[in-house]
């Protein structure tokens, strides 16, 4: 509770005494200080969501987070960012290591830069993972659930290892290329969504996860089109004597992107494939494919009001999208393996830095909620809705 | 009724900024130290994006901007970038949030501008074509 306090004090502090944006700076600029915190509240129907928010409200949605980036030559820059969530029941507790890299640029002329990046670094997937957890640079609230899943919200996030990125902009458009090798980081709602549980064992990385995204942006910065295609392997190491040991996990996710930009307006849709095989010792062996998608369209109504509306699908097996298959074979409700999600928001920058957003989620399905959130499948309704509104302040 | 007045007010308010920054036409401008005299606009925008930092020479970049309304700014994000400001804005906060990249540095006023790029060797910004001075502050075109 003090926390609350804590951020809402930030919060008023910021949002008088505010005007521009400017980041704290050292060195003449060569190392910059940046952060966020964002307090959400959210009351939803019969089934919970970042905490029990069912027919109640919850104040379990905090995101705070703090980085550092020091560039000390053009081609050279180490960057590090500590966060600390508080997602209801799903997330890790206490700070998290975001990203900690070092970035060199290997070649750059007018046209072309190529480098290389080493340690945490994030993954390029889809056009809002890199910073997925800073709410200024998301379009809404939550991010699109059937892509942006926040009950596994790790599987994708961020890798241990090393990445290459090349830039190219000529007449043509410009090319950004980005790859990531590295050991993926598992948190506790992925396990989760996987095993259905937070089991006393560990998820973790099986193969190093391989990660690439390319995307073009037309000439006249209007259209960016992206695509990204992952290779993710996890296994389950089980403590005792558990559900199933040796159980692994393995992910091909591929998403297509588009986004049309205007002065007034912006269209974006992202769809998503995603294989999930899962091989098991005691169990059937099993493999469907997850797809996902939405479209989105935001309006400036005013210089500090922006209207925003989405259609967000998802269906936990492509070939059995109202969830009777699934159901049948697990006992579990079928609105649990499927969930469409229709979205109206307004943002309000009350200054550069600090806004205030409110947005009402009307949904058929269950299909993103997670099983620490809802331990009793039996207790969720398949329609309900839900309402959240966010202060989010940063530097 | 109230609405109505809000809404004049409004609107007497954002042509009042406009009509004042629209009345001079806005450069690039960079510190004496900087040779070029032309950059193609691929460059220029691989510059504000924060992807190119470095000059020619080798020399680090150094940006400057105004705040993300500020009327000068609109006009060079939307004339010489041909992009928009809070396009701007969503990719200096990819590359500052994901460790990627830093931000430019934001001054509050145009003589802020003019003082910066006139101390800062490989700074680049924009200015009023009136407030170059050809000694300290050069101009560059975009083509």
């Amino acid at each position: 509770m003090l926390r609350i306090y804590a951020t809402w004090i930030v919060f008023l502090f910021s949002s008088t005494c505010s005007t521009a944006l400017l980041a704290v700076e050292f060195n003449d600029g060569k190392v910059q200080i940046h952060g966020f915190a964002s307090q959400g509240i959210v009351s939803s129907t019969d089934n919970k969501f970042y905490g029990d928010s069912d027919n109640s409200i919850s104040f379990n949605f905090r995101e705070i987070g703090i980085n550092a980036s020091y560039r000390p030559r053009p081609d050279l820059q180490f960057s590090a960012q500590v966060i600390q969530l508080d997602a209801g029941n799903v997330n890790e507790n206490g700070l998290l290591l975001d990203y900690a890299l070092v970035d060199y640029t290997v070649y750059s002329n007018e046209a072309t830069q190529f480098g290389v990046r080493l340690g945490r670094v994030k993954n390029p997937f889809g056009l809002y993972t890199t910073t997925r957890d800073v709410a200024f640079t998301r379009p809404s609230i939550i991010l699109p659930q059937s892509i942006y899943f926040d009950k596994a919200r790790s599987i994708a996030l961020s890798s241990d290892g090393a990445g290459i990125y090349f830039n190219r902009e000529g007449s043509l458009g410009a090319i950004n290329v980005d790859m990531v090798v590295g050991k993926a980081n598992v948190d506790r709602g992925s396990e989760a969504t996987f095993i259905r549980k937070d089991e006393p064992g560990e998820m973790e990385s099986d193969k190093a996860s391989r990660l690439m995204r390319i995307i073009y942006t037309t000439p006249d910065d209007r259209l960016r089109l992206a695509f990204t295609a992952a290779n993710i392997d996890l296994n389950y190491q089980e403590a005792s004597h558990e559900v199933d040991p040796h159980l692994f996990v393995h992910l091909d996710p591929k998403i297509i992107s588009a986004q049309y930009s205007h002065e007034k307006w912006e269209l974006t849709a992202e769809y998503s494939q995603m294989k999930s095989s899962i091989t098991r010792n005691f169990a059937p062996n099993f493999s469907n494919v997850i797809e996902g998608y939405y479209v989105q369209g935001s309006y400036q109504l005013t210089p500090s009001l922006q209207a925003v509306a989405r259609y967000d699908a998802s269906f936990n097996n492509k070939s059995d999208r109202d969830g009777k298959k699934l159901s049948a074979a697990t006992g579990l409700p079928a609105h649990m393996f499927f969930a469409k999600d229709w979205m109206l928001g307004l943002r309000y920058d009350v200054t550069p830095t600090f806004m205030l957003r409110g947005e009402w989620h009307h949904l058929d399905g269950t299909g993103w909620l997670s099983s620490l959130d809802n331990t009793n499948p039996r207790e969720m309704e398949r329609k309900w809705d839900m309402l959240m509104l966010m202060g989010s302040w940063r530097f | 009724m109230i609405f109505n007045k809000a809404l004049i007010l409004c609107i007497l308010l954002l042509l009042n900024g406009s009509v004042a920054a629209s009345d001079e036409e806005i450069v690039l401008a960079v510190n004496q130290n900087i040779v070029e005299s032309h950059i193609s606009r691929s460059f220029s925008r691989q510059i504000f994006s924060m992807k190119a930092r470095q000059w020619a020479n080798g020399s680090p970049v150094v940006v400057f901007v105004l705040p993300d309304r500020n009327a000068h700014h609109l006009i060079f994000a939307k004339e010489i970038l041909e992009t928009f400001p809070y396009k701007l804005r969503s990719a200096w906060d990819r590359q500052v949030y994901s460790g990627t990249g830093q931000a430019p540095r934001e001054v509050a006023n145009i003589d802020q501008m003019m003082t910066n790029i006139a101390n800062t060797p490989g700074a680049i910004g924009y200015l009023p074509r009136s407030k170059i001075d050809g000694i300290k502050i050069r101009m560059v075109e975009v083509h």
